[in-house]
């Protein structure tokens, strides 16, 4: 008998990156990290699971930005050389440590068999694109992808300028519509972040859903009766999901979280540090920094610096021990919400993607194991968003407090002393698109349409939540900052070629090359 | 959970436990050569009146201006000698004022303004009296109170205590997300109005009626 609901959801997003001015350029490898140890990794365990009979259901955004990077074809060749350099990498390793270093010869051959089967799996399963394993899942119905802002904006302070929170989520769905061929049922919004008449654009746009955190449903006018246990309406009629605290903090917590167990792989330690500069030097930044190679051979083993073998058939033995203490706790954390409601209780747990196999290496196959279980015992069912509303369609009505998941649980992270100078550019960039784009609303000139869309391009580059996120974390200030100030840059340069009627082709194609996001743009959008 | 796992994730969780891409971007970002950064100029001023609110949290907001050369010429303004003055408006009056001698700047004000609409105005004073300039748009505000459903008394106290369960257990995460404060605070409350709840009705949590209106599978 089914007790409760589990909806699992995950946000996969990376912010648009993409340099073919350069062969091998660091930034880039985010994706190819993420496409290696999360994506394929999730993909290749669910199709496992179909495989096996296992009846599953996840939700996962993909956002605009990846999808654009995960369907570019410049970035997927480059991906292939990725790969194929990590599997050089391997034989060079295998060869290495039978010699010098047996104690880390499996480990060597676990990567090297990692990175083949990885390669496999894309080039026979994926057919060179990783959105194709998306779209086979979507299509079935297991898998349910929303969609997120366009670069994934933080609305609310983007929202001075009603338009460009719009055309954040107008852009978004046409991305959607151009990689999934469908129109998105729900959105991840950026960073989780909610501001009081954001439910009117999403009701304008066909979005169904979207999730915030637990505070959004708890602070609404008036409080939600079912805490975040049931979805609740906005007075648009959009439903909203509430994270449910519990199931995060099994799998985000420092403290108690699945990913800090001493069998798991350690994420720091890595050949591209540990070894020989002379020997690593090919396999790590060309021009000179040790970098992470994603060779890494060593468990957690504690909180020291003293580090043993990483041994993956342990590794893999304990995510099945976590999959059963997950789906134990969601059983007894049902039963006891039952208690207290009239109808059956849905636990929602939101994660970042990433954070399944980049960063906990074995997550993937804790979400494998986890949904064996589900299917093994029957008393709770994954389901999601969509198929609770379809049960349960009438639903309290709420106007959720503005609030976002970061730091906090408000804006702090996205506007605070270090990068409150983004908005005055963004929020004045939006409005001189609107202007331009009203001027030129009639024009037929090629090359100014040209740049006028990748006017829009810049705009949008520059409103990424990313940027200013990580001048907060200030572990990549200078990048940040630099790539917030690029597109602004971009943005006035554009203009001052149009104000002035002196278009630089050779400049305006180059940047239409780098910053290519979009190819379907129309900066008349911001008329409509 | 062993003691010893707390050495993953541990910076990266803890310093910003929910964010996006985090981990990913984080790791990588550090290792970009500064060298190989450009400096890209952008505008010190766009040569526009400007004034633009927006909230920060419950207790923070943002303001920032940009009053043109010309504009304070029109209206005589010499800020070598003058002040420009700044005025947030709820929809009582107004709450908070600065002023400010620089014609393209920020401040982020401190002050709580929970649940309500807000917006600024710039101006200069004259003569003991606020000239306006021009005025920011509205914001509405955050919350971070519980919002009792008032209409209808009966049904909120009898499941107040079960509602204070859910609402419990909806929040059992902010204690780890920095917010410890305001929890311990929000279950003090929500103790309070149980204890109400149940002298005025004489019933325990144990028999409260079922929480929602609504049937099964509606």
């Amino acid at each position: 008998m089914i007790k409760g609901y589990w909806i699992p959801i995950l946000h996969s997003h990376l912010p648009f990156v993409k340099h073919p001015e350069y062969d091998n350029f660091l930034e880039e490898h985010w994706l190819f990290e993420a496409i290696t140890e999360c994506y394929i990794p999730l993909l290749s365990r669910l199709k496992k699971l179909e495989n096996e009979g296992v009846e599953f259901r996840l939700t996962t955004s993909i956002t605009p930005p990846l999808a654009e990077m995960l369907d570019d074809a410049h970035l997927m060749g480059k991906y292939t050389k990725f790969l194929e350099r990590q599997i050089e990498l391997g034989e060079k390793e295998i060869a290495r440590t039978a010699q010098e270093d047996p104690h880390f010869h499996n480990n060597a051959l676990f990567y090297y068999h990692f990175f083949k089967e990885t390669k496999a799996f894309f080039d026979t399963v994926l057919h060179g694109n990783v959105l194709n394993g998306y779209r086979y899942f979507y299509n079935k119905g297991s898998l349910e992808v929303i969609t997120c802002g366009a670069t994934h904006g933080f609305l609310p302070l983007l929202c001075v300028n009603e338009k460009a929170v719009e055309v954040q989520i107008e852009v978004a769905i046409k991305a959607h519509q151009k990689h999934f061929h469908r129109n998105p049922k729900g959105i991840w919004l950026p960073e989780c972040a909610y501001y009081d008449g954001l439910d009117r654009i999403l009701k304008n746009n066909g979005l169904e859903f979207f999730i915030v955190d637990s505070h959004a449903l708890v602070y609404a006018t008036p409080t939600a009766l079912n805490g975040v246990y049931t979805p609740v309406y906005t007075p648009h009629g959009v439903a909203a999901f509430g994270r449910d605290g519990e199931s995060s903090k099994q799998v985000w917590s420092s403290k108690e979280g699945y990913p800090g167990d001493v069998d798991y792989r350690d994420f720091y330690r890595d050949i591209g540090y540990d070894l020989d500069y002379d020997y690593i030097k090919d396999y790590i930044n060309p021009d000179g920094p040790r970098v992470f190679t994603g060779y890494k051979y060593h468990r957690i083993t504690g909180n020291s610096d003293y580090k043993e073998a990483y041994d993956p058939f342990i590794a893999s033995c304990r995510t099945q021990d976590h999959a059963r203490d997950f789906h134990f706790n969601r059983e007894k954390q049902i039963e006891h919400l039952s208690r207290y409601m009239d109808r059956t209780p849905m636990v929602v747990s939101p994660y970042d993607a990433e954070l399944f196999g980049h960063w906990w290496f074995e997550g993937p196959e804790f979400l494998y194991n986890l949904f064996k279980e589900i299917d093994k015992h029957k008393v709770i069912k994954a389901i999601t968003p969509l198929e609770y509303l379809t049960m349960y369609p009438t639903n309290q009505v709420v106007n959720p407090n503005p609030s976002s998941w970061g730091d906090q649980g408000y804006y702090d992270v996205w506007l605070n002393e270090g990068n409150s100078w983004i908005y005055r550019h963004l929020h004045e960039m939006a409005d001189r698109m609107g202007e331009y784009a009203y001027t030129y609303r009639d024009t037929h000139d090629g090359n100014k349409v040209r740049l006028l869309n990748q006017m829009l391009r810049e705009l949008l580059l520059a409103q990424s939540s990313d940027w200013a996120f990580l001048v907060t974390t200030a572990t990549a200030a200078p990048y940040s900052i630099n790539r917030t100030k690029e597109h602004i840059f971009n943005f006035n340069q554009l203009t001052n070629m149009l104000n002035t009627n002196t278009i630089d082709g050779e400049r305006l194609a180059y940047l239409e090359e780098k910053n290519s996001i979009f190819n379907f743009i129309d900066y008349k959008i911001f008329l409509h | 959970m062993n003691e010893n796992n707390k050495y993953l994730i541990k910076e990266s969780i803890q310093k910003d436990s929910f964010s996006s891409a985090t981990h990913t971007m984080d790791t990588m970002a550090q290792e970009i050569p500064k060298e190989g950064i450009r400096e890209y100029p952008i505008p010190s001023r766009y040569y526009k009146d400007r004034v633009t609110l927006l909230p920060v949290n419950q207790s923070k907001y943002y303001l920032y201006w940009e009053i043109t050369d010309e504009t304070l010429h029109k209206h005589g303004i010499d800020l070598n000698s003058q002040q420009l003055h700044f005025e947030i408006y709820d929809a009582k009056g107004m709450v908070f004022s600065l002023s400010s001698s620089f014609s393209v700047s920020e401040y982020f004000i401190k002050g709580v303004f929970e649940e309500r609409i807000i917006y600024a105005k710039a101006g200069f004073m004259e003569d003991g009296i606020f000239k306006e300039l021009l005025a920011s748009q509205p914001i509405h505000t955050f919350t971070s109170q519980i919002n009792l459903p008032a209409d209808n008394d009966e049904i909120w106290m009898r499941r107040g205590s079960v509602w204070s369960e859910l609402v419990h257990a909806s929040t059992t995460h902010l204690e780890f997300s920095g917010s410890s404060a305001k929890y311990i605070k929000e279950l003090e409350r929500l103790r309070f109005l149980t204890r109400m709840a149940q002298e005025s009705f004489g019933v325990g949590s144990s028999a409260m009626s079922p929480l929602h209106k609504g049937g099964n599978h509606d």
